[in-house]
């Protein structure tokens, strides 16, 4: 998966699970995950959806909340943009594994 | 071939004892049921399914709930019965044992826990249960390490109950008194005896009493019912 296509599926999954809001723009690389649409349960519903899809899509076993994306100086879950890039290193630190 | 609303039952420390047993009791309910444990089993059922994996493992854990998505799609039950007991006086106890047991009784649990609820956040159903025991409310002399093993167990339970209760997922635990198994065979048996005396109801416990708390806390009707830590024989 290209990493734009990794942001499209975290903003495709993202859109699902936002209550709908009449004129509300879809979600983009650069919308933040907490503090947005989204509640804290939905943020981790979106976390798990997006492990579970990149498993169906490319076979890859990844764990998102991992010890590296607690301890990282900028957080992977700042916005949509920077979960996809880091659940593109997983899947690379998958490939190589 | 997965039947129409066949429910799919996970269960761990399944190779023997009373994982065993319920394995077998969940096949006879008309479960799918998946075990695991380090070793592969010398029994057969059909309906029943073998995983060599380590409870403590994240990375074969993930793979057995992995390899339960990709056969049969969905995760209904699970019992987090593996686990090993120590019994030994406080200032005897190496920090390797201490490493090792909470490695599969806390350690254990929270992964297969973890796994298992993102496969059944989806269907916004699950039933987990828990193993603990009746000597974390008795407070008994050589079992601190194992009873407070349990204990974190049982706190992860109530906590989990709240944190999984809106995606439909019930998490409780059912703490047995001592009962034949591999488990308490070097417990000697003054010691099971001493256990007995303080029950309520004073005799060893059968695999059949486990069960039957299990199948009450499996039900779909138990949707109401989370939390909950039941200790057997009025401990």
């Amino acid at each position: 998966m290209t990493q734009q296509e990794t942001i499209d599926l975290v903003c495709r999954i993202y859109d699902e699970l936002a209550p709908p809001v009449e004129g509300a723009p879809p979600a983009t690389e650069s919308t933040r995950l907490f503090g947005g649409a989204l509640d804290s349960v939905n943020v981790v519903t979106l976390i798990v959806e997006v492990e579970e899809q990149i498993a169906e899509r490319c076979g890859a076993s990844i764990t998102i909340a991992d010890d590296h994306a607690m301890s990282r100086q900028r957080s992977p879950f700042r916005t949509i943009g920077s979960l996809a890039e880091y659940v593109q290193d997983l899947m690379a630190e998958s490939t190589r594994a | 071939m997965l039947q129409d609303e066949q429910r799919v039952a996970l269960v761990t420390g399944s190779r023997k004892g009373l994982g065993k047993f319920i394995a077998q009791q969940l096949v006879g309910c008309g479960y799918a049921v998946f075990g695991c444990s380090r070793t592969s089993a010398d029994w057969a059922v059909e309906g029943y399914r073998h995983l060599e994996a380590d409870v403590g493992n994240e990375h074969e854990i993930k793979e057995v709930v992995a390899e339960i998505r990709r056969s049969l799609g969905r995760l209904d039950v699970v019992v987090n019965n593996a686990g090993i007991a120590s019994l030994n006086h406080f200032l005897m106890v190496p920090a390797s044992t201490v490493d090792r047991l909470m490695a599969t009784n806390f350690r254990g649990a929270w992964l297969v826990s973890r796994e298992a609820a993102k496969l059944m956040m989806k269907a916004r159903y699950g039933r987990i249960v828990n193993l603990t025991t009746v000597a974390v409310p008795m407070r008994i002399r050589g079992e601190a390490l194992y009873a407070a093993s349990k204990a974190a167990v049982e706190t992860m339970t109530r906590v989990l109950a709240y944190e999984l209760g809106e995606f439909g997922i019930t998490v409780n635990a059912v703490g047995p008194t001592p009962i034949d198994t591999d488990l308490i065979q070097k417990v000697p048996a003054a010691s099971i005896q001493a256990i007995i005396d303080c029950l309520a109801i004073k005799r060893k416990g059968q695999p059949e009493d486990v069960m039957n708390v299990i199948e009450f806390l499996i039900r779909p009707a138990s949707n109401y019912v989370t939390g909950q830590v039941i200790y057997l024989g009025g401990a």
